[in-house]
């Protein structure tokens, strides 16, 4: 038996075969359920093409503001990088780098880890770096909080709304499409795909 | 009476072999607890394998102890200040919530309820009877606490709702205006909170759940033999 076509569930240890699937199904652990691989379009084409679009709205999210107050005629606009300048400024250094890892810097680097790792499995480069992209990708991902914080700008647009004119902001669209394309993008790709395209002794 | 054995589940680990936590692919590992300093390479992937997530369990405890013991500034202590000309108010995570039912909006107060106060201690609780339950090898129902243990880690992230909010609120009522909004330590405490218990169940390792399952199957297996050889040898007196 190769080892490849071994699969050991990694949350309960269960050793099975692996079975071939057809496209769009997924194989979960016959014991306690868990999503062990699933077969996914053999171009990467809707992987980058996530990929890509995730990053453009990523771009916009942080340009533009996530909203506007309008008091006494004074407009304060408030984009990501001033939430985290003002947290900066209230000696709240903490919450300002929970805020930058949260909110750029773990969505950047999963993106551009996803990004180095699409080019070279669609065409077929040189694979260099494999397991530090992935494993930099893996490592970053349960920090991309992304939807959490939408929800609570809409709180707060909510509290907000009757105190004060609030215009919600085109970084809010921006967000939201940010999270239908990470959850599109995380859906789209497999893991098992991926490592079972990469020759040992290459990475 | 003869005992049939029972079929037991192969675990990798109880087969000598372990997937890589990385790529998947399936190695042998001489044993399952190796030496001091020793480290065996994924053949594909060159990352370290481990049977196990390492030192999961004492990891995972710290991690948690730390939390319980921050949860109580982080409710105690205000997350907020506000200050205008006329007043000053000090805001903990409850009376927030509080504000937000009386001003009307009580499916906001709810929502902000869930992931401020119910999530993290429903987390922290339940994590301390997963840990307890692979400490005193318990083999009870191993698939819901894996199923526990999935639950938990979808939710953590959601109680960083209310960090997310005293950030927003902050920057958009400014100096400019005449109300000035500042984060309190609170705040941090809070943010401290959720990200110790994200990082507990992170290390976490749910194959320890099924370890003790199969331990006692090995007993209840070991049982069956001696109870066989006995009415084994029963027979042939």
């Amino acid at each position: 038996m190769l080892p490849a076509l071994l699969i050991a569930c990694n949350q309960c240890d269960l050793l099975q075969y692996e079975v071939k699937l057809v496209e769009g199904e997924k194989a979960c652990c016959s014991r306690c359920n868990a999503l062990l691989y699933k077969n996914t379009a053999p171009h990467y084409n809707q992987e980058i093409a996530f990929t890509v679009s995730a990053i453009i709205m990523l771009i916009i999210a942080n340009m533009f503001p996530i909203a506007t107050i309008i008091v006494q005629g004074q407009v304060i606009d408030a984009t990501l990088f001033d939430i985290i300048q003002t947290l900066a400024m209230q000696q709240q250094n903490s919450l300002a780098l929970l805020v930058f890892i949260t909110l750029l810097l773990a969505p950047t680097v999963e993106l551009l880890a996803m990004a180095y790792l699409l080019m070279q499995l669609k065409w077929g480069w040189p694979k260099h770096y494999i397991t530090q992209a992935y494993r930099l990708r893996l490592s970053v991902k349960t920090w991309v909080l992304t939807d959490v914080f939408m929800l609570g700008v809409l709180v707060d647009l909510v509290k907000l709304t009757p105190i004060v004119t609030v215009k919600v902001g085109i970084a809010v669209w921006a967000l939201g499409g940010l999270i239908i394309l990470l959850t599109a993008l995380s859906q789209a790709f497999d893991t098992r795909k991926m490592w079972s395209q990469i020759d040992f002794h290459s990475t | 009476m003869i005992f049939t054995q029972r079929n037991q589940p192969p675990s990798a680990r109880s087969l000598g072999l372990g997937g890589c936590e990385v790529c998947g692919l399936v190695s042998r590992l001489p044993s399952a607890n190796p030496p001091l300093n020793y480290l065996q390479l994924c053949a594909r992937c060159h990352s370290p394998l481990h049977s196990r997530k390492n030192k999961s369990l004492s990891r995972s405890w710290a991690l948690l102890v730390t939390a319980y013991l921050l949860y109580i500034p982080a409710n105690m202590l205000p997350i907020m200040d506000t200050s205008s000309l006329f007043n000053a108010q000090r805001d903990t995570i409850m009376s927030g919530i509080i504000y937000l039912w009386q001003s009307g909006s009580w499916s906001l107060a709810l929502l902000v309820f869930f992931a401020s106060i119910v999530t993290p201690l429903f987390k922290m609780i339940t994590l301390t009877f997963l840990l307890l339950s692979i400490q005193f090898k318990n083999a009870w129902h191993p698939l819901q606490r894996t199923k526990l243990y999935r639950f938990l880690h979808s939710i953590g992230r959601w109680s960083m709702l209310d960090i997310y909010m005293v950030a927003i609120l902050v920057t958009l009522v400014q100096v400019k205006s005449l109300t000035v909004i500042k984060a309190s330590p609170g705040a941090l405490a809070f943010a401290a909170v959720v990200v110790l218990t994200m990082l507990a169940v992170e290390t976490f390792d749910p194959r320890l759940l099924w370890d003790s399952v199969l331990a006692q199957n090995n007993q209840l297996q070991k049982k069956f033999h001696i109870d066989n050889e006995k009415a084994l040898k029963e027979q042939h007196e």
